[in-house]
């Protein structure tokens, strides 16, 4: 094998100058195409809110009774209106916040937390739902799990895998939700029994975005057997940090 | 001030939205004057001499911020309250408004309960 003698060099030189100016097109294109899909969410963002914000504006003045008495029941129906509504602008905001996470990194808080405590609130606030839908919903976690992070967010990731895991179970199905130390990592798992499948839509993206952005890991194991077992790993937090 | 109640002008080009505080604000007791565009509220402001002037911050013909900075430039006006309305919370979009010159700023969806109760603080402060 000859070694490459400094004429061959000379003829790759223009070969590589293409290829690199070739490499830094294609940056220049994804960056553009990145900007354009930032610019198109804020818009959306706005045109969705505008409504959003009439449709619980109305509904305010609706509930205040200055317009008559309501009976229970247009009461009951106005209260699921304004959950409804509630829910597609939280949507609104995970969908701009998804943007966001891809491309800059959304700004997040960074603080000392203790993910068993932060996940045993996600646990508490599913359990009507969970008891709606004839689900059985425990949890099991050591007594302290420190993580740094951002406490609105990695709630938010909690919940959004405890509640997707309850509306894709079964009835009389199982949720079991663990939070433990392991090998300096801080681990999540939510455990669905049945034939269930690892919910596509909007919640478990926004749980990837919030994991990646706190440089974490996620990954899913689902047999007919056993269901479905989401896992979470954070870096743990050194004791102390 | 006068005897009569305080006049309040309203631009936002989303009808609905300017209705609801149009109602809001007239059952709360003020006099209100609308506008639908960023023209019509600055030509209104100058006009009437509303106490506030609520605006809309993407509204066509005139952003709420740029009608805000003509209010703050034109000596009748200056002394004007402006509470602007936005549906975008990025931190540089709440800087813009506020280095407009703006008073207040209200995100949507806002509660018209509260919009209400921030016009009355605004105008206890005159």
């Amino acid at each position: 094998v000859s070694s490459p003698t400094p004429a061959d060099e000379l003829d790759e030189a223009p070969a590589r100058a293409q290829a690199h100016l070739e490499l830094r097109l294609e940056n220049d294109r994804l960056r553009e195409l990145d900007r354009t899909r930032d610019e198109f969410v804020a818009l959306v963002s706005h045109d969705l809110r505008t409504p959003l914000s009439s449709i619980l504006g109305y509904l305010e003045e609706l509930q205040t009774d200055e317009l008559g008495p309501l009976t229970e029941t247009q009461r009951r129906f106005l209260g699921v209106i304004e959950r409804n509504a509630q829910r597609l602008l939280g949507l609104v905001g995970d969908l701009l916040f998804l943007t966001q996470a891809e491309t800059a990194r959304a700004s997040l808080a960074t603080e000392q937390l203790d993910l068993a405590q932060l996940v045993a609130d996600a646990v508490a606030a599913a359990e009507p739902a969970a008891a709606d839908n004839g689900v059985e919903l425990s949890v099991e976690a050591d007594a302290g799990v420190p993580v740094t992070g951002d406490p609105g967010r990695l709630t938010q990731m909690a919940s959004n895998l405890v509640s997707s895991a309850v509306k894709s179970t079964p009835q009389h199905g199982r949720v079991v939700v663990a939070v433990a130390s392991r090998d300096g990592d801080a681990v999540l798992e939510v455990a669905g029994t049945g034939i269930s499948f690892p919910d596509a839509g909007l919640e478990v993206a926004i749980a990837r975005a919030i994991v990646a952005a706190h440089r974490g890991a996620i990954d899913v194991e689902s047999t007919v057997e056993a269901g479905t077992t989401v896992r979470v790993r954070l870096p743990e937090a050194a004791p102390g940090e | 001030m006068s005897d009569a109640a305080p006049l309040i002008l309203v631009a936002d080009d989303d009808q609905d939205l300017l209705g609801l505080v149009v109602y809001r604000l007239e059952a709360a007791g003020y006099r209100v004057l609308q506008a639908h565009d960023g023209v019509e509220a600055l030509r209104i402001a100058q006009e009437e001499l509303p106490d506030v002037a609520i605006l809309d911050v993407m509204m066509p013909r005139m952003a709420g911020p740029e009608v805000t900075r003509s209010i703050r430039a034109d000596d009748r006006t200056k002394s004007m309250s402006v509470i602007l309305l936005t549906s975008r919370t990025q931190e540089h979009d709440v800087a813009e408004g506020f280095n407009s010159g703006a008073d207040d700023y209200v995100t949507k969806p806002f509660s018209p309960g509260e919009l209400q109760a921030r016009v009355g603080a605004l105008l206890a402060r005159r």
